[in-house]
């Protein structure tokens, strides 16, 4: 390659002289200098040939040693490329070296399954998990419904029992019934409670296991973990305890009971479900909570299913509740109707549309047991004819025999009419 | 309808004798005197209570005269979280209309008229450039005969019934159009599919999986049929959070919403102040244009 030409330096001067050994003795010393400058062979080569070049000479004069102090190169430190070159060639040299010694113990195959399927496996490589791992953690949605909706009708039926046991029972005490969902929910203690409607709304026949002050202080949330406060906690917090002082009168000594009683658990800063998860081992309540959903609906009266919800903070009280217990949100158009507790249960455990026919007509009884009427969810064609009588594996066969097609007809034609 | 009326009466005495302080209905109020001294002839009381207008008897649900009342209710939520903040009553002429499926079909053929851009546009054998110069000869070449190279037989020659720009609006009365709005709302409301919300609605933060946490939570995503969500004026975090989240819903100012966005996806979360404006705007035939000279 073509060296680009370059102003001549007094250093060139040395090193003409010093290559002006070798090449012909011939031309003249500016030629020379030129031939040198045009040289096609590296200058680096040509020093690293074993010869020493003379600026080291010279170094080596002045200090008097055969290895001089300071840079080999005093005009600067090797490039960067050098420099990257040379620690990838090292790096390179230790990942051989790593694989080599990773290579060394054969590891013991005899038991080494090839995976068939990716499952279990760990993922290597992407960036697509960033944000998953880092930002939504801190990051996480909380509704007012919980994620999971309860399905089982009973279970539905038994969380709007305790919605409105609840709303009765705020009531009762004369707290508003809007601040029903001021604690986050725990555990049901209102499974033996037996409502009764009466013309204002209806009155509550508490248990000896759940008692009215009990469901009260389960309703309000603790004062110290404001967390569990969902909306403007302040007012709600104020109005709570400026309807506890005035409450007394009516209950006696009730909230310093409660109070008396969080303290001797020794837990009164945890949260509402740690306190109502105490508050399970300790009652005798659990011998209720192996009961079914099923056996507590029934066990309740169901004169309850009459209350009337013309009130409409009782009926927004009990929906929201009943909202926040199961996770349903119920629309509209199923609340304005709805002036009795089995109206809005009437909307609670309707089953789903079906959203196909066979569904539909699957669930139909009088349908099922009519021994000449069978339902397929998809067109009965000739081949399942055939397949229902056992024939068809003879067809197939035949037809593969002779080279047929087994379905369509392919290769033929015509699709019929064709009588050769 | 008797006999109900009896029971709830015969209820209400049941009740009266354990809280006869307490009940605050007018009626059993002024009878509640009446009950405290035993009665000599009792069968005279249902007689004298049946004169009264009672009209719980038009509310239960199995009722058909249901239907007269004049307003419904409606839930105000609070955006994001979705807690039930309080009812609200709108006109059952705004929200609880019959569904009319001609008026709301022929409201978004008329709207889908009048977004049509109508630009297409193609050169008449007039409008295309060049010489009118005679092809070819007349006769005497065997072939066919041509007049100018603008025919629209050849090939670049003009089009002979292409369209031309024009206006495809069609005309809808306002009285229609606006029922149609009301009812393609209403038909949402029965349906269970109308979400109002708290005005202010947004989100914490801009971001398109905070979004879809919001609408996976609610249940109002791709597997449920996707939502519309429509606010009074531009949300930030909440418009670009949306903005990527096109196969969970979309947001839409309500100036930019009309009768075919509200019946298209799996439900509406509109804004109070949205639905205030999209009812008042659209009650041409309620409201009687001449002001009453009151």
């Amino acid at each position: 390659m073509r060296r680009i030409t370059r102003l001549g330096r007094s250093i060139d001067l040395l090193r003409a002289r010093a290559a002006a050994q070798t090449p012909s003795p011939y031309l003249c010393s500016a030629c020379q200098l030129q031939a040198t400058s045009f040289s096609t062979t590296s200058i680096r080569a040509a020093r690293n040939n074993g010869k020493v070049p003379f600026t080291e000479k010279i170094r080596q004069r002045i200090w008097g040693t055969d290895k001089p102090p300071g840079l080999e190169d005093p005009y600067g430190d090797r490039s960067v490329f050098d420099r990257t070159k040379k620690r990838a060639k090292v790096e390179e040299a230790e990942e051989r070296e790593d694989q080599l010694e990773e290579a060394k113990p054969t590891p013991d195959l005899s038991t080494y399954e090839p995976a068939s399927t990716w499952d279990g496996l760990e993922k290597v490589g992407g960036f697509g998990n960033w944000w998953k791992e880092n930002w939504d953690p801190d990051h996480q949605f909380r509704g007012f419904l919980p994620a999971e909706v309860i399905k089982d009708s009973d279970e539905v039926t038994a969380a709007l029992h305790r919605a409105i046991v609840e709303v009765f029972a705020l009531q009762q005490v004369g707290m508003p019934p809007k601040d029903i969902s001021a604690a986050i929910p725990g555990v049901d203690l209102t499974h033996e409670v037996q409502i009764s409607p009466t013309a204002t709304g209806a009155t509550l026949q508490f248990s000896q296991k759940a008692s009215l002050e009990q469901v009260i202080q389960s309703l309000t949330p603790a004062v110290d973990d404001e967390t569990t406060v969902k909306e403007n906690p302040t007012e709600s917090e104020e109005d709570v305890a400026a309807d506890r002082s005035t409450i007394d009168p009516l209950h006696p000594s009730s909230p310093e009971v409660e109070v008396d009683e969080t303290a001797e658990k020794g837990n009164p800063t945890e949260s509402e479900e740690d306190v109502a998860a105490d508050r399970s081992t300790v009652d005798p309540l659990s011998g209720s909570t192996q009961m079914t959903y099923g056996e507590l609906v029934a066990s309740w009266d169901p004169s309850w299913l009459q209350i009337s919800l013309e009130n409409p903070e009782i009926k927004f009280a009990i929906v929201k509740r009943t909202m926040q217990l199961t996770g349903l949100r119920i629309p509209d158009a199923a609340i304005m109707p709805a002036k009795t507790v089995k109206g809005l249960l009437a909307h609670l455990v309707k089953p789903p549309k079906p959203r196909k026919l066979v569904d539909a007509l699957q669930q139909k009884e009088e349908l099922m047991n009519i021994p000449n009427v069978s339902i397929y969810a998809k067109r009965v064609t000739p081949i399942d004819k055939h397949k229902s009588v056992g024939r068809w594996k003879v067809i197939e066969q035949r037809l593969t025999e002779r080279g047929l097609p087994v379905t369509g007809h392919e290769g033929q034609s015509h699709a019929y009419g064709d009588y050769r | 309808m008797a006999s109900k009326r009896m029971q709830s009466f015969s209820r209400s005495l049941k009740t009266l004798r354990t809280f006869n302080s307490t009940s605050k209905d007018p009626l059993t109020q002024c009878l509640a005197p009446g009950l405290s001294r035993s009665m000599a002839t009792e069968t005279s009381m249902p007689s004298q209570v049946s004169r009264e207008y009672d009209p719980t008897f038009l509310q239960t649900a199995t009722d058909p005269a249901f239907e007269l009342q004049d307003s419904v209710l409606t839930t105000i939520y609070k955006f994001p979280t979705m807690e039930p903040l309080r009812f609200e009553s709108y006109a059952s002429k705004h929200l609880h209309l019959p569904l009319r499926r001609d008026i709301l079909h022929r409201a978004v053929i008329f709207e889908g008229d009048f977004t049509r851009q109508g630009t297409a546009s193609t050169k008449t054998r007039w409008e295309i450039h060049g010489s009118h110069r005679k092809i070819r000869p007349q006769k005497g070449t065997g072939m066919a005969r041509l007049g100018t190279r603008q025919s629209p037989m050849l090939k670049g020659g003009g089009k002979s019934f292409g369209p031309h720009p024009r206006d495809f609006a069609t005309a809808l009365p306002k009285k229609m159009y606006d029922l149609a709005w009301r009812t393609a709302l209403s038909w949402r409301y029965r349906r269970g599919e109308l979400i109002v919300c708290e005005d202010g609605m947004d989100i914490e933060h801009p971001k398109t999986r905070f979004a879809r946490q919001i609408f996976e939570h609610n249940h109002w995503g791709r597997e449920d049929g996707r939502s519309l969500v429509i606010t009074g004026s531009f949300k930030k975090n909440l418009f670009r959070a949306l903005r990527h989240a096109g196969e969970d819903g979309r947001v839409q100012m309500v100036k930019e919403v009309d009768v075919k966005d509200l019946l298209e996806l799996g439900r509406v979360i509109i804004e109070k102040r949205a639905l205030d404006e999209i009812l008042s705007q659209h009650q041409s035939d309620l409201v009687s244009k001449v002001r009453s000279a009151v």
